[in-house]
């Protein structure tokens, strides 16, 4: 086991490598960190160098990547061109906010995913299984951008007149001066909570019915149902245990697209997290910043990938890693 | 002749079953049909501006009201469906295309090729969506070709992985070895032999991306990368129109409605193709 | 129960979904309501302001530190010697009063100026803002290691002298006429106590440890807001407010859904005219419009084949409708803007571009004279080529798309075929313009009160050497905007001004549009904001606004 996760770590680095190169380049041709400068009538051209020579702008690409590399292995994520503050702090700070809205969604989606799917195989074909289905991919069927606006608009608005106080806030983490309550984050939490996890629900509760259809169909479960277990039982204790399996490995491999992928999320209820930040490198040239979210981002797609191979096996012991 | 017969009456009665996926069948049907054939009937042009009609509500005139620029909501979202439609088809067809190669070739010839390929698809992987389509979307500015392009990067990869697993666990069984030992070449041995084995993942594949291929255009339109004005697609139509939802919310009903529709459909229809033809995924009650 | 109606369920929870986004529930009804008159002004009370763009920093001097939302946030704590009032003229700030050549503190040879600080003047810490501040000031612009954003103007500084604690004179080596801009339009005095011997370049980023301003800066919660709270050793009149905090939303849609359910108090938007509606509906709200100084504008590129004749420039200029752009689109809260000085800089403001009204027949004639033919398809041709045009602005920018796409129409009425290709801003601005990859294109830019254009305008600023992005070049007009620059007399430089309008009228490089509007909403307990349409921001006097209990 040790053997094989060294192999594919290593195997990752090369991957690594090259995808550092091409975002680099890439973020060469998509934005210029001093555009902004050049409609500003007072900056002039003589300006303009200047600030270029500073920020190591008017070096080759090559010398440029070659020092981020080196900068990076070493350590030294470099500086952030927009907020000149070092990327690693920013990655670290917003990492906190995007965790807090990661797991309440990833937490919303399981609790609400995983039974739906139970009870839709164990019910198949049945009244509740056909709304399940229905709703799970209606909410998947939602552009994400207008969905969150709508709930914003009736559990935001509406809702708030309806009340006469406000259960749910439209946007951003807190209320200012309750930074540090509870309650207060948690209605913050709710709309965004809700809107992430749309998309998950549906994949999650299909895969959970298909994973736990197969299993229910397994001989050793017809073996327990002869034995004369309660069907709850055999449901709760084989079944359930098993078909967790192929669905945890595919929650694993969401993981990291729900860490990095938030993006919209994060910018209708200005949420301040990675996905913003990554947004808005991108969009003002910002490479170094990109540069780091981007080599975070890598990581977690190779962690999850092998942690959800290792899992796998794990838990499934026919699988043996050569 | 016969059985061909037979296998398609028994996808065709498997797939009657699925009664959502029937009835979203025949909804994309009226659906496509109504996007090609109504621009042509409808008395007005997509972009033809009318600046003093502007905001009208749905009324008999323009059942589905009209927007900024006072041009017809209806003739827009029929016109704005053939480009969403046309860009979900395309990019899925084009992105199993690419798939499917990478993948066969990689799964069939195995070593040295397959870890290249591999590691070529872990990379496409790695990057995160938002920088393929933020990047690639400020280099190449959006015309619908580019647009069904930098999706379609995003979307190849995982049909590579799932073709290259049916292909790893087939090319050892008993009938590649007779082909191969028949002296078939390489392609045809992937062509004839393999490929119809994988057929079914491929389709519901195909189907699910169409939906998936829709909503990534409203979300790059969003993000302010997708189809330019005055070209309407349904993506561009809701997010030009998400800032007045209060004021024109039918600017947001109409083209909202219709990428729900397509999606939610296209999503049944790809369950009931996979019901049908992969039978032994499925428990017949 | 039993029996259990699949496709009507279906069809009804369809149609009920479509009712919820469509959010049918009833339109905000204004509650008019007789507010009775309250006593006032009192102190006390925190204020929540809702905008759209975080700052990167908040060093204004230094590159990152240019932007509108920097400005807004530290205009109530940093002081300049002149500020800028919302009619486009210069007041004291720090200064006691304007210099001016009558009582001797401008001379013209050599050129100098001489500022008297205000002697009860001081920072926070209760230090005195002396001469020496304005010298360190001068002094730090001009240091090579700091990343400052631009020298214009400072570098003709040859010396500050500081002859007493309070007095400053400031000598030049060349007369240079928008002198007022200096230590006043986007920079401050700067401590020299707190800043000497620190590093520039990180320092005063994330917060600024100093004020001389009613307001101080207390904290940055990094993408969520930022929080001022009073300064209590002001050296003058003391905020109302105890606390103000910026939160920074980036949705538009978002920004006005915290504003009605009151989760912000405030809310400074972008100019989108559709906005203005849905806030006035909101109750108990003031809302206030300006014209802005920002103009928008249709840009030539003076060197593409077809438009470097004039007359099809000129051609375009009629075939489009501007007045219906204002009336409509904008929904008659603008005014066609015919000049690139706007109306507000009263002094210099001619209607130069008036000459251009819309007028099809006129259009058509002046491509005929240029030798353009009509082809079967109603597209002129010349020479075998299609008169086809690309128009690129940035991209997802509802307002500058509907005018495309207006003027798209328009021009094809008269025979010009026009082609939409967009991209976001910092592509457009970082990459396009600069390399003249571009054919008609529409930006703004922003008018400070004085009214030099010589980067933009003069031939020799054609990038790489300026930001002359038309590529227009005029040797008569060149020569006056560079005259301008170094006439301080003010009645000469009005009239080369004017003359510079008058002359770039005709040649067209490109069309103004309208000024963008600039609006804010707010709680009508709220009291004292003055829209301020320069880009100083609302937030100039913020310490003059109270609250009601």
């Amino acid at each position: 086991m040790f053997a094989y996760t060294v192999r594919r770590l290593l195997h990752s680095i090369p991957v690594l490598i090259l995808a550092s190169l091409v975002v680099f380049i890439l973020m060469q041709y998509a934005g210029d960190p001093l555009a902004r400068l050049r409609l500003n009538p007072h900056v002039t051209p003589q300006d303009i160098e200047r600030l270029e020579k500073e920020m190591g702008l008017d070096k080759p690409l090559w010398a440029r990547y070659a020092r981020w590399s080196g900068d990076f292995v070493r350590g030294d994520w470099g500086e952030s061109m927009s907020h000149h503050r070092p990327v690693l702090e920013l990655i670290v700070e917003r990492m906190k906010n995007t965790l807090q809205l990661m797991s309440a969604a990833l937490l919303f989606t399981f609790i609400l995913a995983i039974p739906i799917g139970i009870y839709s195989a164990v019910r198949q074909y049945s009244k509740f299984d056909y709304a399940a289905t229905f709703f799970s991919f209606l909410g998947f069927s939602m552009p994400i951008f207008w969905f969150g606006l709508i709930l914003q608009m009736i559990l935001g608005y509406y809702l708030t007149r309806a009340l006469g106080f406000q259960l749910f806030y439209t946007a951003s983490m807190y209320s200012v001066g309750k930074e540090y309550d509870l309650i207060n984050r948690l209605q913050h939490l709710a709309l965004p909570t809700i809107t992430l996890s749309l998309a998950y629900i549906a994949g999650w509760s299909r895969y959970q019915r298909s994973s736990m259809l197969e299993v229910i169909r397994a001989d050793y479960l017809r073996t327990a149902h002869a034995k004369g277990l309660s069907e709850s039982k055999v449901i709760l204790k084989h079944a359930l245990r098993n078909a967790l399996i192929p669905v945890i490995t595919v929650i694993m491999l969401d993981m990291p697209a729900l860490f990095g992928g938030a993006v919209i999320t994060e910018y209708i209820f200005a949420w301040p997290g990675i996905g913003r930040l990554l947004h808005y490198g991108i969009l003002n040239g910002d490479y170094f910043l990109v540069m780091g979210i981007v080599m975070v981002s890598a990581f977690l797609v190779i962690f999850f990938n092998l942690l959800a191979d290792i899992l796998y096996g794990f838990l499934d012991p026919r699988i043996a890693y050569k | 002749m016969g059985k061909e017969y037979t296998l398609w009456s028994m996808f065709w009665r498997r797939f009657r079953h699925h009664r959502l996926a029937l009835v979203s069948l025949f909804i994309l049907i009226f659906l496509s049909l109504s996007v090609i054939i109504l621009p042509f009937v409808l008395p007005y042009d997509y972009a033809e501006i009318n600046l003093k009609e502007r905001f009208q509500p749905p009324s008999l005139s323009h059942p589905f009201g009209t927007d900024d620029l006072g041009r017809d909501q209806l003739v827009r979202v029929m016109y704005g469906g053939r480009i969403s439609l046309a860009v979900g088809l395309i990019v899925a067809l084009f992105s199993t295309l690419v798939g499917v190669v990478i993948g066969a070739i990689a799964g069939y010839f195995g070593g040295i090729l397959d870890n290249i390929l591999m590691r070529l698809t872990d990379f496409a992987l790695i990057i995160p969506a938002l920088v393929i389509l933020m990047v690639a979307g400020s280099i190449v500015a959006g015309g619908v070709l580019e647009i069904i392009l930098i999706i379609s990067l995003l979307m190849w990869m995982y049909v590579a992985r799932l073709i290259r697993g049916v292909f790893l666990s087939l090319k050892a069984k008993e009938f590649v070895e007779a082909a191969r030992a028949c002296g078939a070449s390489h392609f045809r041995i992937i062509v004839k032999h393999l490929l119809p084995n994988a057929v079914a993942p491929i389709i519901v594949n195909i189907t699910l991306a169409v939906g998936y291929a829709i909503l990534i255009e409203s979300a790059l339109s969003f993000l302010g990368f997708g189809i330019q004005p005055p070209i309407p697609s349904w993506g561009n139509m809701l997010q030009r129109a998400q800032h007045t939802m209060i004021l024109y919310p039918w600017l947001t009903w109409f083209p909202g409605a219709m990428i729900v529709l397509t999606v939610l459909t296209v999503n049944f229809l790809g369950d009931g193709l996979r019901d049908a033809l992969e039978p032994t995924k499925v428990v017949e009650v | 129960m039993r029996k259990f109606k699949f496709i009507p369920f279906l069809f009804l929870t369809f149609v009920l979904a479509v009712a919820m986004i469509a959010g049918c529930a009833p339109k905000d009804k204004e509650v008019v309501k007789e507010k009775p008159k309250v006593e006032g002004p009192i102190k006390g009370g925190s204020l929540v302001i809702g905008y759209d763009q975080e700052p990167d920093i908040l060093n204004p001097f230094i590159e990152g530190g240019d932007m509108m939302a920097t400005a807004v946030v530290i205009r109530p704590v940093l002081q300049g010697l002149l500020e800028i009032k919302p009619d486009l003229t210069y007041g004291p700030q720090l200064a006691e009063k304007v210099p001016s050549f009558e009582d001797g503190t401008v001379t013209e040879n050599p050129f100098t100026v001489t500022y008297k600080i205000k002697d009860e003047a001081n920072w926070s810490d209760k230090t005195p803002i002396t001469s020496e501040d304005v010298k360190f000031t001068w002094e730090t612009i001009m240091n090579e290691d700091w990343k400052i954003i631009t020298q214009t103007g400072y570098d003709k500084i040859e010396k500050i002298e500081t002859p007493d604690d309070k007095t400053v004179k400031i000598v030049f080596t060349e007369p240079y006429a928008p002198w007022k801009d200096l230590f006043s339009g986007s920079y401050f005095i700067l401590p020299k106590h707190a800043l000497e011997g620190k590093d520039f370049n990180a320092v005063m980023n994330q917060e600024i440890p100093f004020s001389a301003g009613p307001f101080k800066f207390k904290e940055w919660r990094a993408g969520d807001s930022i929080t001022l709270v009073r300064n209590e050793n002001y050296w003058g009149e003391h905020a109302y407010l105890d606390s103000v905090t910026f939160k920074y939303i980036p949705e538009t849609t978002t920004q006005l859904a915290q504003f009605k359910t009151g989760e912000v108090d405030f809310v400074y938007p972008p100019p989108d005219v559709d906005l203005l509606e849905q806030l006035e509906a909101v109750p108990n709200t003031v809302v206030s419009i300006e014209a802005g100084t920002v103009w928008e504008h249709i840009a030539f590129n003076n060197t593409n084949e077809h438009l470097k004749d004039v007359r099809v420039r000129q051609a375009v200029a009629h075939g489009i409708d501007r007045g219906v752009i204002a009336e409509d689109v904008m929904k008659g809260q603008v005014n066609p803007l015919h000049s690139f000085v706007v109306p507000e800089q009263k002094a210099y403001y001619v209607p130069a571009w008036e000459i251009y009204g819309h007028d099809a027949e006129k259009a058509e004639s002046l491509l005929k004279e240029a030798g353009y033919t009509k082809g079967a398809d109603g597209i002129y041709t010349k020479a075998g080529e299609k008169l086809k045009l690309t128009f690129n602005t940035t991209a997802g920018n509802v307002a500058r798309e509907r005018i495309q796409q207006i003027v798209q129409s328009d021009l094809k009425k008269i025979g010009i075929e026009v082609e939409i290709k967009n991209t976001e801003a910092n592509t457009y601005f970082g990459t396009w313009l600069p390399n003249g990859e571009y054919q008609i294109g529409q930006w703004a830019w922003l008018a400070t009160p004085d009214p030099t254009y010589t980067t933009l305008f003069a031939g020799d600023q054609i990038p790489p050497d300026g930001q002359n992005y038309y590529c227009y070049e005029n040797d008569e007009v060149t020569k006056i905007w560079h005259d301008q620059d170094v006439t301080i007399d003010e009645p000469e430089r009005v009239k080369l001004i004017k003359e510079a309008q008058n002359l770039m009228a005709k040649d067209c490089p490109f069309i103004p549009l309208y000024q963008r509007l600039e609006f804010i909403a707010y709680t009508d307990k709220l009291h004292g904001p003055v829209n301020n349409p320069t880009l100083q921001g609302p937030t100039w006097n913020m310490g003059e606004w109270w609250l009601e209990k």
